[in-house]
């Protein structure tokens, strides 16, 4: 009677360190994960997900002098560059991992400073369980940069997407144009 | 004797791994997840202990 007693708290144990195994695994994968695909001239990037998540900023490409300022976890953001006459393609892709319909509001806008420079969209989105839901929108590089910002001056600006109360980053810096 | 104090060693430089990625991974689990497996790894060293027990430790 004691063997078995002591061999059901082994299984027991046993039994425990699985679950705890199942529960790090389930719950890495239900959520709400969102992933934006950037297609501008020939080159295209995906901000995955994780990208979020991070506590610095991700570079797209990495720069040569990389030193990353840190950032509150869940605000990471994503820097690209980008040529002056480009057309920037955005898809922004929510993935619905969880047992019922997701509903949000999104909204995207294009911002400088501390100021809005434009609306791009403004939708409510819903993605029934296990399943995906997008969005599409263009930014005009050409229409965006002011005259007053001469060719051979960068400019930066940030694509905000709102998801309820959750805020995505994107920055852009448009690269001078350099004369020959 | 010698050789015990490095499986020691051995064995709590494993913990302080697992325990540190562990450690990371909850950082981004969801507050349900995180309760439940509280309460597994609760459950699991008290079993745990419960078999040593048994055992006469």
């Amino acid at each position: 009677m004691p063997t078995k007693r002591k061999n059901l708290y082994l299984y027991l144990t046993i039994v425990c360190f699985v679950a705890l195994l199942a529960i790090f695994i389930v719950d890495g994968y239900l959520g709400v994960y969102d992933t934006v695909y950037i297609t501008t001239g020939e080159q295209s990037w995906t901000v995955e997900a994780d990208v979020w998540q991070r506590q610095y900023p991700t570079y797209a490409p990495v720069p040569i002098e990389y030193a990353p300022m840190p950032v509150e976890v869940g605000k990471g953001f994503y820097i690209m560059s980008a040529n002056r006459e480009d057309k920037i393609s955005f898809r922004y892709e929510v993935d619905n991992r969880l047992f019922s319909t997701y509903k949000a509001d999104i909204e995207v806008s294009v911002w400088h400073g501390q100021q809005k420079v434009g609306e791009l969209i403004a939708q409510p989105l819903s993605v029934s369980a296990f399943d995906k839901g997008q969005l599409e929108w263009t930014v005009d590089n050409t229409e965006l940069v002011p005259g007053s910002i001469l060719p051979e001056q960068s400019y930066n600006y940030t694509v905000i997407i709102k998801r309820g109360e959750i805020e995505r980053k994107i920055v852009v810096s448009i690269n001078p144009l350099v004369s020959k | 004797m010698r050789q015990w104090v490095l499986y020691g060693f051995g064995i709590l430089l494993c913990l302080a791994g697992i325990g540190f990625l562990a450690g990371e991974y909850v950082k981004y689990m969801s507050e349900i997840g995180k309760l439940l497996a509280l309460l597994l790894t609760v459950g699991m060293f008290g079993f745990l202990g419960k078999y040593f027990q048994e055992l006469g430790w």
